[in-house]
């Protein structure tokens, strides 16, 4: 049963609208992250949610209920910030005790509440101290301290991890998947870092320009991406573009000057398509049976695990990632195989051409 | 930026320091030897006759200007308060308007740009006993007409409310610019862990305001100790003493009645403890906002 529910969502700000009609089902329990750049909408949407921001149109529901009309406070959904936005003059206890407190809980209620949530999140030794007293990872869990004791339906978390270290927040990306399964709460979680995303998350949405572009577990939208932008936006290195054509000669073929694809099913249509393949899905190969393309190298770089090698091919760059510590000169031609089940390709309209 | 040496940044200093010397503290020491002295005039010369603490001792016989102190006391508290409440509630009001409340804004601070004496001359006509609006408006309803500022036990409420009118958009403003500075997501998260307006505002708003508060009940309380044209305009310190304000009667003493030694004493005496009350204010402000 879906416990948050988007049905054409639709926000507005005098004649741009930000969110272009967004559909959603959220499964209780799930660790939903929405995923984008800066300016999609992914925030918009979260605070619409919360219900800081009014919707032009459409419905949001959680637990079944319609919440389009519902005050923030009254729909049993807890936020934790990207500024963590802590109460400053009040010290961590009462930070975490607040909304127990607005909510008439007994003293008793209160101590065993934060007392619960501070041996959880391992802030015992800093409950007297005031927020500006603590580190940047302190302060996250204090937010979060607050967030869980209310015991919300809903969590919304506003890119929390954007405004610490990259040690942190890898550590805080486990603590807060781990919590999150923990008490079973479902998650909608905003970031625009797809590690994060891909680390954490049941399902990602992934949203571009105000719409949903793909909406499906991690692995989904690396292996099947719906469309170029979500085949762009989701990898590190990112996907190798490569503009060309189609045409069925007999079988069906992706062609970019003399680099030639055989598709495994048939399009529906030929014409300009662009084939997207992911750096670690080409390999070097002696085998000129099996190279798909010759290239250029151009530069290299060795991450340790990984050798990262930009090579030309037919006037484009691309990115090959090997396992193997491999050496390349300058200038020098190299062969190249594609993984055919591992190409995509998409059409002039971005969306993924299906076969 | 150019670089100064040390004795550079000393001398640049200096035209400050001298422009603060020579308008402010000759003055203030000036005022501060007289005040130990008996002045007299004698063919225009001046004459003066040092005198020890006689002029302090002489404040505690001195009727007029005690109660000149508790009047001021009144109107400090009274209207200081007054100001910086509805000038809070002036503030978050014209905050949650946003954009829309631009024009309020302008309206609000209108009563600070106009000059002393054209609201002494605006409140005369108002609460004139014969033909002002608030007697025409009690007379309408039935009720009879009021002496305001003729009656001793409305003449000093008649003027502190000229001083709340008059002085209010000094705090709407400093605590507009405090309100618009809060934390948005502070505000929000306030909302999201079930806060309703009022306890928002009670738990949150108001304990992050406190020390904008304090300093703009400090700054209108020193300035309201300075109270005067209003007081003379309306109703020159009467009827008897009930308006009498410190000022006031530091003019009287100083200038109508030519007792620059013993002026002089009550002037230092106002100085010294409007000082104590600054730092004791400024501490306490300090302090609540290292809570923060």
């Amino acid at each position: 049963m879906s416990f948050v529910e988007l049905k054409d969502v639709r926000k507005a700000y005098g004649a741009v609208e930000v969110l272009h009609g967004l559909n959603a089902d959220i499964q209780e329990g799930e660790f939903i992250a929405i995923l984008g750049e800066s300016g999609c909408g992914k925030s918009t949407l979260l605070r619409t949610i919360a219900g800081l921001e009014e919707i032009s149109s459409g419905q949001i529901c959680i637990g079944g209920k319609v919440v389009n009309d519902i005050s923030p406070r009254d729909r049993n959904i807890a936020m934790v910030f990207q500024s963590y936005a802590l109460y400053p003059h009040m010290t961590v206890a009462q930070n975490i005790c607040f909304p127990l407190q607005l909510s008439g809980a007994s003293d008793a209620e209160q101590k065993t509440q934060l007392h619960r949530a501070a041996e959880m999140l391992d802030l015992t030794a800093y409950l007297d101290r005031k927020p500006r007293d603590l580190s940047g990872g302190q302060r996250q869990r204090v937010a979060m301290g607050r967030a869980i004791v209310r015991n919300p339906s809903v969590f919304l978390f506003d890119e929390p991890l954007s405004n610490l270290d990259a040690k942190l927040r890898v550590q805080m990306r486990s603590d807060i998947r781990t919590l999150q399964q923990e008490l079973g709460t479902t998650a909608i979680y905003v970031t625009h870092d797809q590690i994060e995303a891909m680390t954490m998350a049941d399902r990602i949405m992934l949203m571009n320009k105000g719409k949903i572009e793909q909406f499906g577990n991690p692995l989904q939208l690396y292996d099947q991406p719906a469309s170029k932008f979500v085949a762009g936006f989701v990898g590190s290195p990112p996907i190798n573009l490569i503009p060309g054509k189609i045409a069925s000669v007999p079988n069906a073929v992706f062609e970019c000057d003399s680099l030639r694809i055989a598709m495994p099913g048939t399009p529906l249509a030929n014409g300009e398509a662009t084939l997207g393949i992911r750096p670690e899905d080409i390999s070097f190969c002696s085998d000129s049976a099996a190279t798909n393309a010759q290239g250029q190298v151009e530069s290299m770089e060795c991450t340790g695990d990984r050798t990262v090698v930009d090579i030309s091919i037919a006037g484009t760059k691309i990115k090959v990632s090997s396992p193997q510590r491999v050496g390349f000169d300058k200038g020098a031609t190299v062969n190249l195989s594609f993984q055919p089940e591992k190409c995509h390709f998409f059409g002039p309209d971005g969306l993924r051409v299906r076969l | 930026m150019p670089h100064f040496s040390p004795l550079g940044k000393y001398l640049s200093l200096t035209p400050a320091i001298l422009f603060f010397a020579v308008l402010a503290l000759l003055p203030v020491i000036n005022l501060f030897i007289t005040s130990f002295q008996e002045v007299t005039w004698q063919a225009g010369a001046k004459e003066t006759t040092w005198v020890g603490f006689k002029n302090f001792a002489a404040m505690k016989d001195d009727t007029l200007f005690k109660a000149g102190i508790v009047n001021t006391a009144i109107l400090v508290v009274v209207a200081t308060s007054a100001q910086v409440a509805i000038g809070l509630a002036l503030a978050l009001a014209c905050s949650n308007l946003g954009e829309k409340s631009r024009p309020y804004r302008a309206l609000l601070i209108l009563p600070i740009l106009i000059p002393g004496i054209v609201i002494g001359a605006i409140w005369r006509l108002m609460y004139n006993a014969e033909f002002g609006i608030f007697n025409l408006v009690l007379e309408s309803i039935g009720l009879p007409g009021h002496d305001w500022l003729g009656s001793s036990t409305t003449a000093l409420a008649s003027v502190i409310v000229v001083d709340i009118w008059h002085w209010t958009p000094f705090s709407f403003l400093l605590l507009l610019a405090a309100v618009e500075s809060l934390p948005k997501d502070v505000s929000e998260a306030a909302k999201i862990d079930g806060a309703t307006a009022w306890q928002e505002f009670r738990y949150v708003t108001l304990p992050l305001l406190y020390p904008a508060l304090a300093m703009t009940f400090l700054f209108r309380a020193v300035i309201a100790f300075k109270v005067f044209d209003e007081v003379f305009l309306l109703t020159s310190g009467g009827p008897g003493t009930s308006t009498e304000v410190i000022s006031f009667t530091i003019f009287q003493r100083f200038f109508l009645q030519d007792k620059a030694g013993y002026g002089s004493a009550l002037s230092v005496s106002i100085i010294f403890v409007v000082s104590i009350i600054i730092v004791i204010a400024l501490n306490a402000s300090r302090k609540k906002g290292e809570a923060l």
